[in-house]
């Protein structure tokens, strides 16, 4: 309802009411949006609620830790090399007398740049394709499945490795290498939630009004399949962070001075019988950023289902 | 975004200097430095980033691609400084001075200096070892002295055995492992059944020592064939030692005849100078696509014949050119006069040839089983036959191979193990944890792993091998000498070896290891050539160096 | 159905004719080739290339290599010069396949129990703990998790053996690695699944009927939340028994898993080919297969099908 002015409304449209005794029972539930709704069953769930807490604390950690420290992450120390933690160096110094503490900060913001810019590609990438192919259906879509079938059936370690040989090494290299085939997954999903919502009335009317191909995708189809998007999207950053440890265990993660959450574990993982909190550091924080998104992603894929409110 | 912007300027820079706006010194352009993309290649590369910022205020960038990148970049010559190594492929300096000549197939960097392309063709023709070294040495200090190449150190390889193992002898030219006269003794259990458990990495890719090229396969070829000669414990080559009972060699020491005894493949058929003359003529066909054939090259006529057009399936002039090639190959300077007696002439005195008659190119081929067999002999484990002290006896592909003491080798009686019994695990820890728990007899210790074994019987072995920074002489910057040195000066290689490397390594203070020997078996390094390059980083000349080098080139100091 | 198989084989030609192409051309634009090498002359590499057929024009090796893939031959390796990749193939696909279906069994049983115990104890301890369980799993990168159970299970406690491949016991701990991130993945889905089902009608009518929870249980909710686990197990277990380079580099064994990296690095072309047309083809191999599961076991697809 709109109001045509405010100064419309006058003290005397309006009159107390009197709450009876038994009225009070008249109030139900306020009525609340769907995000609302959402938001609430996502509080009830701890773990989930956890895992947000654990991202959180990642977060500041990586930003505000740099301020903590006088060290920089690149600074090498020739004579410095792997300390172990004490109060000058609180997670000691690796193989170079490199400060993990300020390496920490650091391999955390590319890692999660890596998984957080992966996963916004693998969006706008699946969202559009999968949009087009489930709106339009028919021959288009048949079309664009099979290729999307085609990418489906090469090993992914082949295309990333392929790529990164190819195009040499570069953090957006690693970043491609990573979305090349990663986009498809979100392109099924998309695809899957147009197909069902297409056949709802809310799209007959929309486009009854005339609304535009791309209007309808980006307005109602979209929008309504948000949820399942952000769900899928909690799981594809993990993955590429992941994806990215794999390829620093391989030789081919991000290219120096930049380090990750990967290649630091990778550096560690060499010294695990010597300097074991060269290891430790960065799996527990690898560990905390995975559980992080999951719990977060599962939560999420809870509060989101309707069918599961109880 | 950083890196549009860092071009734009740069254009933006380029094009004023252009119309001649700007007068003052240019700035220095981004420097980069190639290496390899493992995790101690990475590690070595920084080391080297650090030193270079630290004591000459360059930030060097670190561009780290798979070897066969990094390889190709350098026959491109698409590169400013690269990390690069280079083992010896027999002991004489040669193996390590020879590739640095005017258009060397290896001369990566495109330095070229005539009085130093003289000094080798010397080193190389005359028949006299005291002339030789004297030239050697001399050519050497050219090449440090205009500094093309920065030696940066001389790797050390470490390993542990248990205690009961014995006589396991690594030499530090050729095939690394020796295991002819190793045997065990204590070993918990008995010695009775005498083996060794070793782990040796990867699957062997070619066991026909005409065409194998690596490590693995060289220690099984090692252990399976035997030459002319074979290295004593104390890496001496003795008449005698191997299927050469004897040898003589011409005045002008062109000419070696072997007399071979008598020995027989495991088959039972008789090894005779017919297979050596055979097997090295088969790695000079430019048919049989050999990569090592360059070492057959002292050999007469060698060179010629392996570079000779290899004639195409569908080539009309096919049977001539095949023909042509097989002519050419009569002229190859190796010849079975009879059964027993092996006649060798060389293109030039190579007081060296006795080395490279232990290297695996130049072990004998079974002619009545390549014959038969082809491509495809030496691919089964009855596809193949021996003629050293072991044969392979089981290969389960990319997983072990097992080696059996030979019956039929000549001297059986000197090889005490029944049995070497070899894994194929690439990981590092792996090998070390089975090591640990006494699956493993004997162990390779990485550089991360050393602290863990320094007190357990851990042995450091030099390696005749040789690291170094190449400087591409043609690039804008690098092109100055003075600048190559100045890089090299800023270079504190005690320090690196001490604290990045910490594997027993040593400084590199000149380019020939000093595992490697001159006349008389002294080391060439120690004897004919010292320390041309200081132990710690001098500053101070580095910086004026520096200084006056960037101000010939027109840049501004960083 | 005979139309309908007809139909899926023509598209799985034309897709794996795609995926040939498509990594024919793009390996060729790796710098370097097989025989480049630190101690290769120039004049000797082209020699070699010219023996292996590697300096004709791209286009007529292509032609050459399509010729020899439709008589079922993927050449020999160009690293190990010796061996043909058929064999390379046939020798490391059933270690491969041993662990993976190992790996799946462990994944599967344990995936499937703790996600059911979560489903049905939605929002308790019991089930956050084992989705806590499950997800440890994912959330440890491959190599530490193997480098870790090595050194602490094979080492320090000795239960198991530290690496090599001679019998079930040395199957035991890769298997349990490799199988951590698809017994996540099990269980996650189960979870789900189970929620779904439980919050159906046909289960308040099955209640409402009497039915016991063990009945309810195993006959309603079990039978139909395993379904869309059956869908995503085709790619799973082409992922998994076709081998994983990490367990299989740390553990030593020797399956296809390390020819998948391998032989990037060393450019060989013909390895490179055979396994990715190998693993292509397993995949859609079993993609078929567990369409065709679907439908035993889930009637209305059956419908849908026979409808079409």
């Amino acid at each position: 309802m709109r109001l045509a002015s405010a100064q419309e409304i006058t003290q005397d449209m309006f009159e107390p009411l009197q709450l009876g005794a038994g009225e009070g029972e008249a109030i139900t539930r306020p009525p609340i949006s769907y995000w609302r709704e959402v938001a609430r069953r996502f509080r009830r769930n701890r773990l989930a609620v956890a895992g947000l807490v654990i991202l959180v604390a990642l977060l500041a950690f990586a930003f505000i830790g740099p301020f903590l420290t006088p060290w920089d992450p690149r600074e090498q120390s020739l004579f410095d090399t792997n300390k172990p933690p004490s109060a000058e160096h609180w997670f000691g110094t690796d193989n170079l007398g490199r400060d993990i503490f300020a390496r920490l900060c650091y391999g955390i913001k590319i890692s999660l740049f890596v998984g957080i810019m992966a996963a916004l590609i693998d969006l706008v990438v699946g969202v559009i394709y999968g949009g087009i192919s489930g709106y339009f259906g028919g021959v288009v879509d048949d079309v664009m499945m099979r290729i999307v079938d085609i990418l489906y059936g090469i090993p992914y370690i082949i295309v990333a490795i392929l790529l990164l040989v190819v195009i040499g090494p570069g953090l957006w290299s690693v970043i491609l290498a990573m979305t090349i085939t990663g986009w498809v997954g979100m392109a099924r999903l998309v695809r899957g939630q147009v197909l069902q919502l297409k056949e709802q009335e809310f799209v007959l009317a929309a486009r009854v009004l005339g609304a535009s191909h791309l209007g309808i995708i980006l307005r109602h189809l979209i929008p309504n399949a948000m949820g399942v998007i952000i769900v899928q999207m909690t799981f594809t950053i993990p993955g590429a962070i992941f994806g990215e440890a794999f390829l620093s265990f391989i030789g081919l993660g991000v290219p120096l001075p930049l380090a990750s959450l990967g290649t630091m574990a990778n550096d560690g993982y060499q010294y695990l019988r010597i300097y074991p909190y060269q290891l430790i550091i960065p799996a527990i924080a690898i560990i905390m950023t995975m559980l992080g998104f999951n719990f977060v992603g599962d939560g999420l894929r809870d509060a989101l289902d309707p069918k599961l409110r109880r | 975004m950083r890196r549009v912007l860092v071009v734009l300027v740069a254009a933006l820079v380029l094009a004023t200097m252009s119309v001649g706006l700007v007068s003052a010194a240019k700035p220095l352009p981004k420097l980069v430095l190639l290496s390899g993309d493992s995790q101690i290649a990475r590690l070595y590369a920084q080391g080297v980033q650090e030193m270079i910022r630290k004591n000459l205020g360059i930030p060097l960038e670190i561009e780290a691609v798979d070897f066969k990148t990094r390889l190709q970049k350098m026959r491109n010559k698409d590169f400013q400084i690269v990390f690069a190594g280079w083992g010896a492929d027999y002991d004489d300096p040669m193996t390590f001075l020879d590739m640095w000549i005017t258009d060397g197939p290896f001369n990566d960097v495109m330095w070229s200096n005539p009085s130093y392309d003289k000094l080798i063709q010397v080193a190389k023709t005359s028949p006299d070892e005291a002339v030789r070294m004297k030239a050697m040495a001399q050519a050497e200090k050219i090449l440090i002295g205009e500094m093309p190449i920065a030696p940066l150190y001389w790797p050390a390889w470490n390993f542990v055995e248990h205690p009961y193992v014995k006589n396991v002898v690594r030499k530090t030219v050729g095939s690394d492992f020796e295991w002819k006269w190793a045997y065990t003794e204590g070993r918990p259990g008995g010695d009775k059944d005498q083996f060794l458990r070793v782990n040796f990495g990867e699957e062997p890719p070619d066991l026909d020592p005409a065409t194998s090229t690596d490590q693995v396969s060289f220690w099984v070829i090692n252990a399976t064939y035997e030459g002319l000669a074979r290295k004593n414990p104390e890496m001496k080559i003795l008449q005698g030692s191997g299927l050469a009972e004897s040898w003589t060699v011409s005045k002008d020491r062109k000419v070696y005849t072997f007399k071979l005894r008598d020995a027989k493949w495991s088959d039972g058929v008789p090894v005779t100078a017919y297979d050596f003359e055979y097997g090295w003529k088969r790695a000079v066909d430019p048919r049989t696509a050999s990569q090592y054939a360059y070492m057959m090259y002292v050999i007469k006529n060698a060179e010629k014949v392996n570079g000779m057009e290899v004639p195409d399936d569908k080539d009309p002039k096919k049977a001539e050119k095949n023909k042509a090639i097989d002519d050419a190959l009569a002229t190859v300077g190796v010849k079975a006069l009879d059964a027993k007696t092996l006649r060798v002439e060389l293109e030039a005195p190579t007081p060296f040839f006795l080395d490279l008659i232990t290297f695996i190119t130049y072990m004998p081929s079974p002619k009545h089983m390549v014959e038969k067999l082809g491509d495809e002999y030496a691919s089964e484990v009855d596809k193949m036959v021996a003629c050293g002290p072991f044969k392979v006896a089981k290969w389960q592909h990319e997983y072990k191979i097992i080696l059996e003491k030979n019956p039929y080798y000549w001297d059986a009686k000197s090889v005490k193990l029944q049995r070497i019994e070899a894994d194929m695990i690439k990981d590092i820890a792996t090998p070390l944890n089975m090591f640990d728990a006494g699956e493993l007899d004997l162990v390779g210790v990485p550089g991360t792993y050393i602290e863990q074994y320094r007190n357990k019987g851990m042995r450091t072995i030099a390696e005749a091998t040789a690291w170094y920074l190449e400087f591409n002489c043609k690039h804008e910057v690098f092109k100055n000498a003075k600048v190559r040195k100045a890089f090299s000066l800023a270079l504190d290689r005690q320090a690196y070896v001490d604290h990045v490397l910490k594997n027993g390594s040593l400084p590199a203070t000149s380019l020939v290891p000093p595992t490697i020997h001159g006349k008389d078996g002294v080391s060439f390094h120690d004897v004919y050539v010292g320390d041309l390059l200081p132990k710690k980083a001098d500053v101070k000349l580095a910086k004026q160096l520096l200084a006056e080098g960037l101000a010939e080139l027109g840049y501004a100091m960083p | 159905m005979g139309r309908y198989i007809l139909r899926r084989f023509g598209l799985m030609l034309a897709a794996l004719w795609v995926i040939v192409t498509a990594t024919f051309f793009l390996m060729h634009a790796i710098p370097g080739d097989p025989f480049l090498g630190e101690k290769v002359t120039e004049a000797i590499r082209q020699n070699m290339l010219r023996k292996y057929g590697l300096d004709k024009p791209l286009w007529e090796q292509y032609v050459i290599y399509l010729g020899n893939l439709l008589r079922g031959d993927f050449g020999t390796s160009l690293k190990m010069l010796h061996r043909s990749v058929n064999d390379m193939i046939r020798d490391g696909f059933p270690v491969s396949a041993l662990l993976g279906l190992e790996a799946l069994a462990y994944a599967v049983t344990l995936g499937l129990l703790l996600g059911t115990v979560a489903g049905f104890r939605h929002n308790t301890w019991l089930d956050y703990l084992a989705m806590f369980v499950a997800l440890i799993g994912i959330s440890v990168p491959g190599f530490i998790m193997g480098g870790l159970m090595q050194y602490v299970i094979g080492l320090k406690l000795r239960w198991l053996p530290i690496a090599r491949w001679e019998g079930f016991r040395y199957t035991i701990m890769p298997a349990a690695a490799l199988g951590l991130g698809t017994l996540a993945v099990m269980a996650r889905m189960m979870r789900t699944s189970v929620l779904e089902v439980t919050s159906q009608d046909y289960i308040k009518t099955a209640k409402a009927k009497g039915l016991s929870q063990r009945e309810i249980v195993f006959r309603h909710v079990l039978r139909n939340a395993i379904l869309p686990i059956v869908t995503i197990l085709g790619p799973l277990t082409a992922g998994i028994v076709t081998g994983s380079f990490v367990i299989e580099l740390i553990f030593g064994i020797p399956g296809l898993g390390k020819y998948y990296v391998q032989s990037i690095f060393n450019r060989d072309y013909t390895l490179i080919l055979g396994t990715t047309i190998f693993y292509a083809v397993l995949l859609v191999f079993l993609n078929f297969l567990v369409d065709v599961a679907y439908g035993i076991i889930d009637p209305r697809i059956r419908l849908m099908r026979s409808r079409e």
